[in-house]
Parts: structure tokens; sequence; C-alpha cells
């Protein structure tokens, strides 16, 4: 059998995405469906006093007009940040306070979409207005958990002022990242059907396991009389995690009305109902002695969150993992603002951390006269610099090198505008990339039949990631069969336990279960081949066969394809079930998992630190007349472990540079500050890249050998090309322009 | 909770008070409740459902609409057919993108009434008769030129339309032509990619 | 989006007619604006007259002394034209720069020169304040909003919403005009007096009557077309609203400013044609140094609030750079 892991396979959901057949969850509809709307707040913080509906319920195709008042059976879950599956702490139309902007305060049925809309457009509301502010306070900031568990929110090695102190050069820098919406191109979508005590939900979702426990908590069900079916996700990048109120607003509106109903969120609506990357502010300081080397690395990362939750996605746990450095101090910090809660957005804790840190390291790199490779490469380390614990395997210098080499970073000029094309200024720029590896519990069940093929059954999902793909590999690689005959079935929630498809776990997760039951379904045809009478392995000791790439080997050289011994058993079919668990992860991690929440061992573990790397080279032109910033070329070198499909692979990883071009020079919600709200809550004025921004990307996946991550090697590269992007863009203005620009995102405006 | 208005529905019976009378449309409608009388004559009022017929995948299609209707809509509620996506219902992804007598448009900015006499196609439309892929599907699937897959039936067929136009002479002119269909995932070199080769296997 | 009745006339006097015939009817085009702005609840008109059936009005020329757009005419076709490449280069670049491929094959001429502001307060109705969208509810933009998007030319103490287009500029530019026909008969209107700044009815923007119909858009052709060039500058490369851009064009004689034409879009409330700044270069030597003397005149009487006031500069810069690829093209050097 042709080896499968480590090439490149075309997509096995391929025939469904380009022939328009695969669904996703706007494209159930069940009999006898309706329509739902949102009606959601025009102001920021108060009260409802009044909501007038009987102008939509008159209007022709309105069945029910719903408030805070009249919404039987509504439940709510407990928030994300304080141990729940919900998007938020706070629900809305639970009662008449307000908390945000773009609130929901009523909920609209009817018998087609364009009538729900109409008619949550002639739903009244009256309002007692409070004063409100969107844009959070940096001054009056708080340490996370400071009134709990800071669990390591705060932390210091050495002493970063003596550190200061002793350093020939250093930094103290600023930098400010705006709030960005996920935007997705599938628009957030639920649909709902009751029938009796039995619910089904149809939404694009990356954990349907979480869903369908936070449902079945909210309304005292049994999770066997809920189905969630999310088999196609139109992209995610966080946006589709947690259990959002507009899901359990339709399954409370399903109910009311007594028949199934779907609603699909307007674009604008997207920016409010479920969640964001929080602005922030990050803090530098960091010193260096006159060879180069760290004396002193301080981060302090305020980030936004809402009045109602604490949005913890803890940055500097990352940058501090970077680079070697006897004194460090970091803080993650949180200011409140009225909106609502935020959360993940591709790379969550990591773009916006090194936006700022790998500028500044870069500009301390100028301050020593050292070229930013080099200062990397003096301070590249293969131990934690704070946990202290060895890196399972850190491959960031030869992702430099390789990087470097494509790119033609030797051909720079050194100075600061000595490159020019036309009308171009032209300047070429580098930053570090990284993502941890977070390995979650996950199952796997592995049908096998006989006849040549194989069903691989779990609760994962497919968000463009090529998950469909790289399970069917792996069982393909295992189990000696090709991969078009082995049969993915992800996206229910009764299948086998799959972490949430969010912090790049996926692949190494969910795969190793796939690997798992692969070797359980061999060891159970290897048991039942060893007691026939006849056949290649006939009265072998069981424990002493293996499996390898298909075939089962036993003592003396005696072996048989897999799927020959199977076919040779009486039942000629074997299902098992792989139950994966890094040896790391604690009982409480791994039980927190299985009941709907996020579980992970890693990055840092009692023995190692596991993380992926990667090196981002840039070049950027500035206009001379439009002081427009194009990007022609990226070259991103990255090191993650085992590659599973190169083809894939390249994609997101590809797709994660174009995520960076877009955070560095296009991507913010604006706000309106008088009415405390998202100003450009569409996807015409909020900016993400088209084609025509992306021109030359190139990716090299080096070869990198990790066994301690778990039995694939695999480490997550969802979101590790996004990291590093924005900083190198902006390293390369600097280089092209002389101009530090250290706000996101770098626009023409900042150049004039 | 107000009052639930007996609705008329297409023959379905839910819980008692979604009602019975019939409205057979043409297409087999889901969810459209009927509004008022059903006219073949635009112009007539704001309330009535008017019959339309165009040319979808090579099929005469009838379906009575609402004036409000927007074509994708129609396909997506009224036809049944959910290969063309909605992205934004403002004309700002592309994700909907069908060709209508030969163009690439927005489906959903195009009322239903104005495609009367129309020739629409749409991802369903591409395969031949005997299931063959269409050579820009064959080369998206080839060189991954989607991840999550929302955006590429708008993709493909804004593609054929880029090579039919004449803008797919070089990559430059691929990648502004193609500027109107947002691809979240960064697929777009890759998209590219799959027009360039479709390109020179036709002239070829 | 409320329903609507709709009337798809085949001739311009039923259509005329149909529009004149009942209250708060729109005329429906290519759609690409208005269907937008109903389904944002913007616009809520009664009736939709749809005069995509009068295929008379399609029709353009390219003539030797006049260029004749029908007011069906699409952007696309209009905008990929060589012939009228050839001729005025400003009038195909700043269409093809607008929208998208798939906009510009719904979206007809007559349509785009009437199209609305993006200002982000006139287009969600969450705003209460807008005195465009209801006369006499304020302009949230002034009360404090964001107006990095917002004029710097032309706007009122009652609006400050920019005009979006980019095809317009090249129109003043070159001296249009719009034929119409209304209830009153048939008129032709410089395209300059079209647009009518906010003043205190931001609601009126142009000088339309109601029932006129734009049948055609007329440019009589000038030496200063085949030096011209429309540059938009924007933060996305393509399928976004300009910053600034400048549609300009020069004739020369030698070296001498014979002709000079520039307007400025992404600036101003209207389509604007920016007068003094022609008459620095006209008459003199072309050189870098006028062509940002050019730029920076243009933008002398720009009222910027704070965060549009890197219009000022960014908006110098464009105009002079449109100048130094149109004197190339005078020159027939580009």
């Amino acid at each position: 059998m042709a080896q499968t892991i480590n090439t490149e396979v075309t997509r096995t959901d391929a025939p469904r995405k380009v022939t328009g057949t695969a669904s996703y969850a706007a494209d159930f509809t069940p009999s006898g469906m309706l329509h739902g709307a949102l009606v959601t707040s025009r102001i920021a913080v108060g009260q409802v006093t009044g909501i007038e509906t009987s102008r939509a319920e008159s209007e022709p195709g309105v069945i029910a007009v719903f408030t805070h008042e009249t919404l039987p059976d509504y439940k709510s879950v407990k928030g994300f940040y304080a141990g729940g599956p919900g998007s938020a702490g706070f629900w809305p139309m639970e009662g008449t306070e307000i908390k945000y902007a773009g609130q929901p305060l009523a909920y609209v049925v009817a018998d087609s979409a364009a009538a729900a809309r109409r008619g949550a457009a002639l739903v009244d509301v009256s309002y007692a207005e409070g004063e409100a502010n969107v844009r959070m306070d940096p001054a009056e900031s708080f340490v996370v958990g400071a009134s709990g568990d800071a669990k390591g929110m705060v932390a210091t090695k050495g002493d970063i002022e003596a550190g200061l102190a002793e350093a020939a050069s250093s930094v103290d820098v600023e930098f400010v990242t705006p709030f960005q919406h996920q935007n997705p191109i599938e628009m957030f979508a639920a649909t709902a059907e009751w029938r009796g005590d039995r619910l089904t939900v149809w939404m694009p979702s990356q954990s349907v396991r979480t869903l369908r426990a936070g449902i079945a908590a909210a309304y005292d069900l049994p999770e066997t009389s809920i189905r969630v079916i999310s088999p196609f996700v139109g992209g995610a990048f966080g946006s589709k995690a947690g259990i959002t109120p507009y899901t359990m607003l339709t399954i409370a509106a399903a109910k009311a009305v007594g028949a199934p109903v779907r609603l699909i969120v307007t674009r604008t609506q997207m920016y409010t109902v479920a969640t964001f990357r929080p602005e922030s502010v990050q803090r530098f300081r960091i010193g260096a002695d006159a060879s180069g080397k760290l004396t002193a690395f301080e981060h302090i990362e305020i980030a936004q969150t809402s009045r109602f939750d604490d949005v913890v996605n803890p940055g500097t746990h990352m940058t501090r993992a970077m680079y070697a450095c006897p004194n460090i101090h970091t803080e993650q910090r949180l200011a409140r603002s009225d909106t609502n809660t935020g959360g993940f957005m591709r790379a969550p804790n990591e773009m916006q951390t090194f936006f700022g840190l790998e500028q500044a390291m870069d500009e301390l790199a100028l301050e020593l006269g050292m070229d930013p490779v080099e200062f990397r490469r003096v301070n590249d380390t293969q131990t934690h610099p704070m946990a202290g614990v060895p890196f399972s395997s850190r491959s960031l210098m030869e992702c430099y090198d390789a990087a470097a080499s494509s790119f033609g970073w030797a051909d720079r000029a050194a100075e600061v505008g000595g490159m020019t094309d036309g009308d171009w200024m032209v300047g070429y720029g580098c930053a570090t990339a990284t993502y941890p590896t977070n390995i979650s519990p996950s199952a796997a069940r592995v049908r096998m039949q006989g006849t040549g093929q194989a069903f691989i059954e779990l609760a994962a999902h497919d968000v463009g990631t090529g998950s469909y793909t790289i399970f069917a590999q792996i069982a393909a690689a295992r189990l000696g069969l090709p991969v078009s005959a082995c049969d993915v079935v992800m996206g229910e929630a009764h299948l086998p336990l799959a972490p949430i498809s969010g912090g790049s776990t996926t692949a190494a997760s969910a795969g190793s279960a796939v690997h798992l039951a692969c070797l359980a379904v061999a060891a159970d045809v290897a048991r039942q081949v060893s007691q026939l009478s006849e056949g290649p392995l006939s009265g072998v000791d069981p424990a002493q066969i293996t499996l390898e790439d298909g075939l089962l080997r036993g003592p003396d050289g005696r072996s048989q394809p897999l799927v020959e011994a199977l076919a040779s058993t009486p039942r000629g079919e074997v299902t098992a079930e792989g139950q994966y668990r890094h040896p790391a992860l604690t009982d409480e991690a791994l039980r927190l998992t299985y009941r709907g929440g996020y579980g992970v061992a890693g990055p840092v573990t009692p023995d190692k630190a596991m993380f992926a790397f990667g090196a981002e080279f840039v070049e950027v032109r500035v206009h001379r007349w439009t002081h427009e910033i194009r990007v022609p070329r990226v070259h991103g070198a990255f090191a993650a472990g085992t590659w599973l499909n190169r083809k894939t692979a390249h994609s997101q990883l590809m797709g994660g540079m174009v995520w960076g071009i877009g955070s560095a020079l296009l991507e913010e919600t604006e706000l309106d500050l008088p009415r405390a709200r998202f100003l450009n809550t569409n996807i015409a004025e909020y900016l993400v890249p088209v084609n025509a921004d992306v021109q030359e990307i190139r990716v090299q996946m080096l070869e990198e050998r990790d066994d301690y991550v778990n039995p694939l090697g695999v480490k997550g590269i969802g979101e590790l090309a996004v990291v590093g992007t924005a900083a190198a863009i902006g390293n390369a203005i600097y280089h092209a322009t002389g101009k530090r620009l250290r706000k996101l995102p770098m626009r023409m405006s900042d150049l004039v | 909770m107000p009052e639930l208005p007996e609705i008329p529905s297409i023959g379905l019976s839910r819980r008692g008070f979604i009602g019975s009378s019939g409205v057979a449309l043409a297409g087999a409608g889901l969810s459209q409740g009927a509004k008022a009388q059903t006219s073949d004559v635009p112009g007539t009022g704001p309330d009535a459902l008017t019959r339309i017929s165009f040319t979808l995948n090579g099929q005469r299609r009838t379906v009575a609409v609402e004036p409000r209707t927007s074509l994708v809509e129609a396909l997506r509620d009224i036809i049944g057919m959910t290969g063309t996506k909605i992205g934004c219902n403002h004309g700002q992804c592309g994700a909907c993108t069908v060709l209508m007598d030969g163009r690439r448009v927005n489906s959903c900015l195009i009322l239903a009434l104005t495609v009367d006499g129309a020739q629409i196609v749409t991802i369903e439309g591409l395969a031949d008769p005997s299931g063959n892929l269409h050579p820009m599907q064959t080369a998206f699937a080839e060189k991954d030129a989607f991840q999550c897959g929302y955006c590429t039936p708008g993709q493909i067929l804004s593609a054929i339309a880029c090579i039919e136009e004449g803008h797919a002479k070089t990559a430059a002119e691929i990648r502004e032509y193609m500027s109107g269909n947002l691809c979240r995932c960064g697929a777009y070199p890759n998209i590219v990619a799959a027009i360039e080769a479709v390109r020179d296997a036709q002239e070829s | 989006m409320d329903n609507f009745a709709y009337f798809r006339p085949t001739t311009l006097t039923d259509a005329i007619a149909q529009v004149s015939g009942g209250s708060d009817r729109d005329i429906l085009a290519g759609g690409t604006t208005l269907v937008d702005l109903m389904r944002l609840g913007v616009r809520q008109p009664r009736g939709l007259v749809d005069i995509t059936g009068l295929g008379d009005l399609e029709r353009y020329e390219i003539g030797a002394d006049r260029l004749i757009f029908g007011a069906l005419a699409r952007m696309s076709d209009v905008g990929d034209d060589t012939d009228l490449k050839d001729a005025c280069p400003a009038l195909t670049e700043s269409l093809w720069k607008a929208a998208s491929p798939q906009l510009r094959n719904v979206a007809r001429l007559g349509g785009n020169i009437l199209q609305r502001t993006r200002c982000p307060y006139f287009r969600d109705t969450a705003y209460v304040q807008c005195n465009k969208r209801e006369p006499g509810s304020g302009c949230a933009a002034l009360d404090g909003g964001l107006t990095s998007m917002h004029a710097i030319l032309g706007g009122s103490d009652a609006c400050i919403a920019m005009y979006p287009g980019d095809w317009a500029q090249a129109l003043i530019a070159f001296d249009a005009e719009v034929r119409t026909q209304g209830p009153g008969g048939g008129r032709t209107i410089r395209f300059a007096d079209l647009h009518v700044q906010p003043g205190d009815h931001p609601e009126i923007e142009t000088i339309l009557e109601p029932g006129e119909i734009v049948t055609s858009i007329e440019v009589p052709v000038v030496p200063a077309m085949r030096g011209s060039h429309y540059l938009k500058a924007r933060d996305r490369e393509s399928y976004a609203f300009a910053n600034v851009s400048a549609a300009v064009g020069l004739a020369l004689d030698g070296d001498t400013v014979t002709d000079a034409r520039i307007a400025l879009g992404g600036v101003a409330s209207v389509p604007w044609r920016a007068g003094a700044a022609e008459e620095v270069l006209r008459g003199n030597l072309f050189s870098e140094e006028i062509a940002r003397e050019a730029g920076r005149a243009a933008f002398a009487d720009a009222t910027p609030l704070d965060h549009s006031a890197y219009k000022i500069p960014l908006g110098a810069d464009v105009v002079a750079g449109a100048l130094m690829t149109a004197h190339a093209r005078a020159k027939g050097e580009n």
C-alpha cells in the first residue's frame, strides 16, 4: 500500500464542495420549517422600557413575535470564561437589561426569511438609555483573576529592572491592536426542530459535543434526546465555538411555535451575537547586552473584555516562551467596556501579541546593529525560558534559514529606504511564528470490513482544515487501504468524542484517536486469526503480532495483510474504538472534555514545552504617490512535527499568512464612540483581503520529528502561520519608509 | 406569548395551528406561505405572488415569487437548490454568484421578478448530464482552491466567467477580476492556479 | 424589506407615466444600490419601475467628437471597452476599478452616477440621527462619530456624507452632460449641476424632478482625454471604495499645459471638480513640482475633521501622482 501520510492528497470532500452538494447547516430544511429573525438593541447600555410588537404581528407571514416577556422555555447556559459552554456569561432576553449594542431583544418567526426580517424591522423598542463606552480605558486595567485564581497571569523570573540596567540596548515600546471579527463567509445559522422531547439542531459548529451537552443541561434532557448536526462548516475561525444566544433563542422559538425554525443571522448582527478578537495594548520592555543576548524581557498585555466576563486569552504565555532570557516579567491584564463578550479569533493569544513582540525584537536588533535573523539566533533556546523544561522539539532557526534562503534575505539593502522600484518604496521584514501544541483527549471508532472498506466515525469537524481527508489518510495508512476506501463520518454529537475544533487541536488529538482505533482493529483481527485453524498467523500468540502499514506481522517472518486477515474471519468485519489521552493530561482536563468543555495537555507539561514554530519573510511595497501598502511576496517556513497531508497543510499555512496580511493592513472593527457601537458591521467596509491583495505566497514545510507530542508526532497548524505576519509586514514597512507603525491595521493614512 | 395567527401553507399540518389550505406552487416551494392571489401579470400590486419562468441549468422552471424575493432566495428556499450560498445578502462577498444570461451576477441583489425569461446557471448545472465535472470544478479540487468550501460555488462560477470574459490573460488580471469573490480561508493563490490551469487547457 | 408594486415598462413613455403614477415609486435599473438599501430598510418604496426593458438605452457610442452612453449601458461593458480606453483611459479606469465584476455586470451607468453614499450612519437605521435618511434628525457623524471616510469638501453642518462613486469624477472632469426625460419633456443637464451639495437639505441629492429618468450621459471629446488617468487610492487593492481618488487629464503643447482637468473622489459630498488646481497648471510648463502644487491647491478649501485630516496630504499626493501618469500619457509615453 502506498504511503499516504506526508503526501499530497486531494481532499476527499472536494467532489462535494465543487458541486454544491456539501451541505452546510442552512442547507437542511426540515418539513414545515419557519424562519426566524432577530431584533437587536440600538443602544449599548440601559433598559428596555417597552416593546411594541403589534405592527410586526400584523405583517403578512409573521407567525409570532417573542420578547423577554413572551418566550417560554428559553434557557441559557454558563459562559465559557466561567467554565460553561456559552459564548458569554450574560444572556439577552432574560430581562430588560441591555449591556451592549446589538443585543438581541426580540425574535420574530415568519413563514419566509423575508417576512421574518420585515417583521423584525416593524418591532418598536423603547429604551431608557445609560452611559456607555465601547472602547476600553487601559488606565483602568486589572490583572486577570486577581480576585481569584490568577493561574500564572503575572509571572516573574529574575529581576527585570536589574536586567534592563545591565542591557547595552533596550526598547520600551507600546503597540495597539483593534477589535476584529472573524467574519466567516458562512453566516451564523441555526435550525431547531422539536419532536416531542426530542430535539434536532443543525448549526455550523466547532464543537458539536459542547453544543449538545450544553443544550441537554439547559433543557434537562438526556443527551440521547438531542441530535446536533454540522457536517460542513463554512469557516469558523473561532466564531462558532460556544453556544450562543441566537442558538438557544431559536431552540426556544421552535418549541414555542411547534414547528422547526431556522434563523440566519444577518452579517451586521454577526458582529454582536457571537464573539470577536478584543482590542488590546501590548507593552514591551526588552534589553540585550552588546552580544545581543537578552538581559530583560517584560511584556504587559492589556486586552478588552466585557462588563460581565473575563476573556482570558493569555498572549503573554506565548511571548515568554520565545527567547532565552534570565530576567522575565509578564502580566496579563484586562480592561472592561460595553460590548458583548469577545473570545477566540484565529490565533487568539498570538496574533496581536506577536505583532508587538516581533516588531520590538526588530527594533532592538536595529539598535544593536544586528541582522534581525542573527538576533533571533543568538536568543534561540531549546529550553522554555520561563518553565525551564525543554521543548519537545523546536526548529525555529531551521525555519529562519530555510525561509531566508528562499526569500533572498541576503540580497536586501541594509539601510532603511535603500530599495525602490519605480514609484514603489521596497522593504523586507521577517518575524517568528509560533503556536502552542494543545493536545485534547479524543476518541474514534473504526469499522473495517474484509471487503476492503473502513468507516471512521468521530465527533470532529471540518471547518475547512481538511479533517475528513487526514483521518481517511491515517486510517488508510494503518489499515492498508486506499484513502478512497476510508469513509469518514463527522460533525454529529452522537459520535465518539472529539475536541473543539479550536486551538489547532483536531489533527493531533483526534488523529491520534483514529490511529489508536486502527491499532485496536488490528489487535482484534490478530486475536481472531491466531485462533483460526489455518492461515499465515494461525496459532501465533496475538501479543506478538504487530501492525505495520496494513500488514499484520508475527514472529518468524509470518505476516498477512490486515484486510486479507479480516476477510478470513467468520464475521469479516471488526469495529473498535480508540481512546487517546496524552500522558500529561490531567484527570480534571479529561473530565472537563468529556463533559463538553475544552481540556488540553500543554503547551507546557511537567516534562516538556510543546510548540510549533515558523519564520516568515515579507516584501512590502509602499507607493510613492498613493501611500498604498502592498505585499507582493510572503515566504514562510514551518516545522510542526509530522505533516499529514502536504496539500491541505500547505493551504492551512498559506491561508494563515493571508490572514496575517489582513490583520496587518486591513482588518479593524471600527467604533462609533458616542453610541458605543461597532460601526462597519458589514463585509464591504470591514476589509478582509481580496484575491488582488495576495500575490506570491511560498510555503516550506520542514521535516521535524517529535515523539513526545502524540503517537503521530503531529503539531497543530491551523493558526501557526497567522502569527508573526503582521510584525514582519511592520518591520518591512519600517525598512521601506523609516516609519515604525505600532498600531493595527497599518494603513496608508499612517504613512502620509 | 401572542396569539398565533393561522397561516396557509403548502399541505403541511403541524401542531394544528399551521393551516391547511395548500397553494400549489410549481417548483416545489417550501415555506413560501401564500400572501394573496397568484398573478401572471407583473405590476398588479405589492402583495401578489407573481409567476415567473426562467431556464435554470437548461431546464425551464416556473415559480411564484413575492416582489421582494431575491434570486438566491428563489433558488434556495422555493426551488430547494442549495448549492448557491448566501454570505452577506448585500453584494459584498460574491458567495451567491450565478451566471445570468452568461454574465456572473450576485444573486442576492437580483430580484427574482427580473429573472423572468432569463437563463440561469448555478453550481448544480456545471457537470455534464453523465456527471462529468466541468474542468473548473476538477481544477478547483486538484489545486485545493478552497478550504471550507462555502465560497466555492460562487468562486467556480465567477472563475468560468472570468475566462469567458477574457479576463484571465495573466495572474495579475485573474486576481483583479476574481476580487469580487471573498475567500475567508485565504485560498486565493490556489484559485488563481486553478483558473490558469483551465485557461491553459482551453488554449492548447 | 417590504413588498412593493412592480412595473416593467417597455417604452420610455410608459416608464415615465408609471414612475409618476403613484406615490413613492423608485426607478429600478441594475438594483445594486437600491435593492441593497431596501434590504437595509433605508429605502422602502411602494413601487418599483424596472426600466431594464428599455433596450434602446443600453447602447453606447464612442464617437470622434462625442461619447454617448445610454443610461442602461452596463459598467462592465463600458469599462472593458478598448476604444473608450484609447479615447479616454480615465473613463474606463474609473469603471473597472469600481465595485466587483459581478456588480459591474448588473449596474447600469445611469444608476452608477446616482449611487448613494456609504456613510455608515445613513446605511444603518440603528442610528437615529441622519439628516439624509430622516430630515431634521441630526447627523451622527458630526455628533462625535467616526469620520475617516467622510467628505472634507462640500459638506455642511447638516451632513458630511461622501459621494462614493468613481466614474462621476471622470465625467465631471470632462464636462459631461446628462440627458433626461420626464413628465414635462426632455432636458439636458450639465453633469456638474446634476448633484446638489447637502446644505440644509441633505435628503435632496440631485436636481432630478419626480418621474424624471436619465436616458444618456454624453461627453464631448477633448484632447486632454488621451492624457487622462483615474488614480484610486485605497487600503485594499480591489473591491473597495476610494480613500481618495483623482480623475485627471492633460493636453500639452510641447511641455506646456494647454488644458488640465482635475476631479476628486473619496473626499467630497458630490462629484468634485478642482478648478483652482487646474488653474495652477494651465499655461505653465509641466513638472513634478507644479503637479504637487496643483495637488495642494485641490485641497486648499478642504475642512477636515480629526479622522479625515489624512485625506488632505494623501489627496494632494494622489492628484500629483495622477498628473504624473497623465503627463506621460499626454506625451505618448504610457
